[in-house]
């Protein structure tokens, strides 16, 4: 009896560990199978596309013209996240404040940048601000109507950073309402000013939530991007268009400007995984 | 009775610490304060209780003004709390101007409120440092201070996560500590507790009720016995009798006492 009670939990402890590795194994299999349907996917795939004479000698030819592109694509994106950010967070505390020209400013900038298409604000800033522009030249006001006059680059950042920033308001709204009123409550009971609340208190945990829905609007963003290519940014979308349409190779450079945003949003999403473990370090116990 | 215009009042005894006059709140048509007078004064242990709905937390939230009052007075310290008066009318002070009275008022929640993105040590000196401007270096040697006083100098690097309802209730307590307020305001501060962490809370209640001025809202009446220096009785949004604990159980006066007493000492 003493005997049986003493060996007792190390042999649930041995059946314990023995069960975590059967699992950890299984799982293991699992994920090998899964990359196996992958390889036979791409496997598949250039068959078919090797089938239907695409040249992959072409493609390995171009694909460092795709590669320079891919800068100006992940430049573009990047300052434009930034910036959308940045509007997001004034545009969210804004929504969320009592004062009425911040609520109605910030409610109308996010429905009609909501409501419209980002090709046709890109159209808008690039070659609709310009006509403005000329006309307060003519009115007497010449450095001002310049600013109106943007470069194609500048104006694609702007046009991606005002729509990303109106969606991004919504995110960072639902996140910042998400955070317990408690919270609020115990912070200010401390005797922390409304700023320091949301400074210190409010926003740091309210970014955890976020971070995620940044990360998914990081990468929409790299891919949405190619409308930029309007404007003669020679980003991927652009150079794969222009040497598609120059020797007739559609499928072979359309292919290659497709891969280079895949692999960006793979990186990219496995950036956001390491940032997401990083911000979740309080929460383990 | 409107008092004249200056923001402080001087009180017939500068002892009382918290004087509550005709306060009246309302939530949309519901009167959950009806003419409610309280005198606190220095160093006493006021235990408010109650039935669920009658307005005793309610009455303790607006003592620092996490609630709004509708009409009446209410003063810590002589100075009136969350507005001032002009002509005769209470107009609600700024947010600097109530931040600054709530740092001389601690507060202690029922579900605790502790920040979970910040470890135990990080939580307490977070307000001296933010709000009294305390260099971290001394705020965290209080902390530690206080951490200690509470029982739980090994957890001062946990997360809140990381420790027990129990635990992370004292950690509430030591934050609120660390602003050296005049008054502590605990409200039901052990309800959302399991049963065996009940205790290590009240404890630590019991040895901080030697020497600060506190308002409790509990259901511990094992608490309100042995630390109150007074019971105030309230149900529907009024104070239906007060008396010293040795008074208030053995000889309560009203009906309603009486029943409460029956229900809730079964």
């Amino acid at each position: 009896m003493d005997s049986e009670s003493l060996t007792q939990p190390d042999v649930q402890q041995e059946m314990g560990i023995a069960l975590v590795a059967l699992q950890r194994r299984n799982k293991t299999i699992q994920q090998i199978k899964i990359a196996g349907v992958w390889v036979a996917l791409v496997a598949v795939l250039t068959g078919g596309l090797l089938l239907l004479h695409i040249e992959p000698g072409y493609m390995l030819q171009h694909y460092n013209i795709i590669l320079q592109g891919a800068w100006t694509t992940i430049y573009v994106s990047f300052v434009s996240i930034l910036i959308a950010t940045a509007i997001a967070l004034a545009g969210s505390i804004a929504r969320l404040s009592s004062n009425s020209i911040a609520q109605g400013v910030s409610g109308f900038y996010v429905s009609l940048l909501r409501g419209t298409p980002l090709l046709i604000q890109i159209y808008v800033i690039y070659l609709g601000l310009p006509q403005i522009g000329q006309q307060l030249t003519e009115l007497g006001f010449p450095t001002i109507g310049r600013m109106f006059i943007l470069d194609a680059i500048p104006a694609g950042i702007l046009a991606l950073s005002l729509n990303y920033g109106a969606y991004m308001t919504e995110i960072f709204r639902a996140g910042l309402q998400s955070i317990s009123h408690g919270q609020r409550e115990a912070a200010i009971a401390l005797g922390m000013t409304p700023w320091q609340v949301m400074r210190r208190v409010i926003l740091p945990q309210a970014i955890r939530i976020i971070i995620p829905d940044v990360g998914n609007q990081f990468i929409a963003m790299q891919k949405d991007s190619a409308l930029v290519s309007v404007m003669g940014v020679w980003e991927i979308t652009y150079l794969a268009n222009r040497y598609a349409r120059r020797d007739s190779k559609y499928m072979e450079m359309f292919l290659v400007g497709a891969a280079a945003y895949w692999i960006l949003t793979i990186i990219s999403s496995w950036l956001q995984g390491r940032l997401e473990k990083r911000m979740g370090r309080a929460y383990e116990r | 009775m409107v008092t004249p215009t200056t923001p402080s009042v001087k009180l017939a005894d500068s002892n009382i610490i918290v004087k509550a006059e005709n306060v009246n709140k309302y939530f949309g048509a519901l009167h959950v304060l009806k003419d409610m007078d309280l005198e606190v004064r220095r160093n006493e242990v006021v235990v408010i209780i109650g039935p669920s709905g009658s307005g005793k937390s309610t009455f303790l939230r607006c003592i620092n003004h996490l609630e709004k009052i509708n009409s009446g007075h209410i003063y810590v310290n002589g100075h009136m709390i969350g507005y001032h008066d002009r002509n005769g009318k209470l107009v609600e002070d700024s947010e600097r101007n109530i931040s600054r009275q709530r740092a001389e008022i601690g507060m202690v929640f029922q579900r605790f409120n502790l920040f979970p993105h910040l470890t135990a040590i990080e939580n307490i000196i977070e307000a001296p440092m933010r709000v009294r401007k305390i260099p971290e270096e001394q705020a965290r040697a209080e902390g530690e201070r206080l951490l200690a006083r509470v029982g739980l100098a090994d957890k001062r690097d946990k997360y809140p996560n990381q420790i027990s309802g129990g635990q992370q209730q004292r950690v509430a307590i030591a934050r609120a500590l660390a602003m050296k307020p005049g008054l502590m305001l605990f409200d039901e501060p052990t309800s959302a507790l399991d049963p065996e962490m009940i205790g290590e809370v009240l404890d630590v209640m019991k040895e901080l009720a030697h020497e600060m001025t506190m308002i409790v809202v509990s259901h511990e009446m094992g608490f309100a016995r042995a630390a109150a220096n007074r019971i105030v009785f309230v149900d529907e949004g009024q104070i239906i009798e007060q008396a010293s604990p040795e008074e208030f159980f053995a000889n309560p006066r009203s009906e309603r006492t009486r029943l409460f007493l029956s229900q809730i000492l079964h």
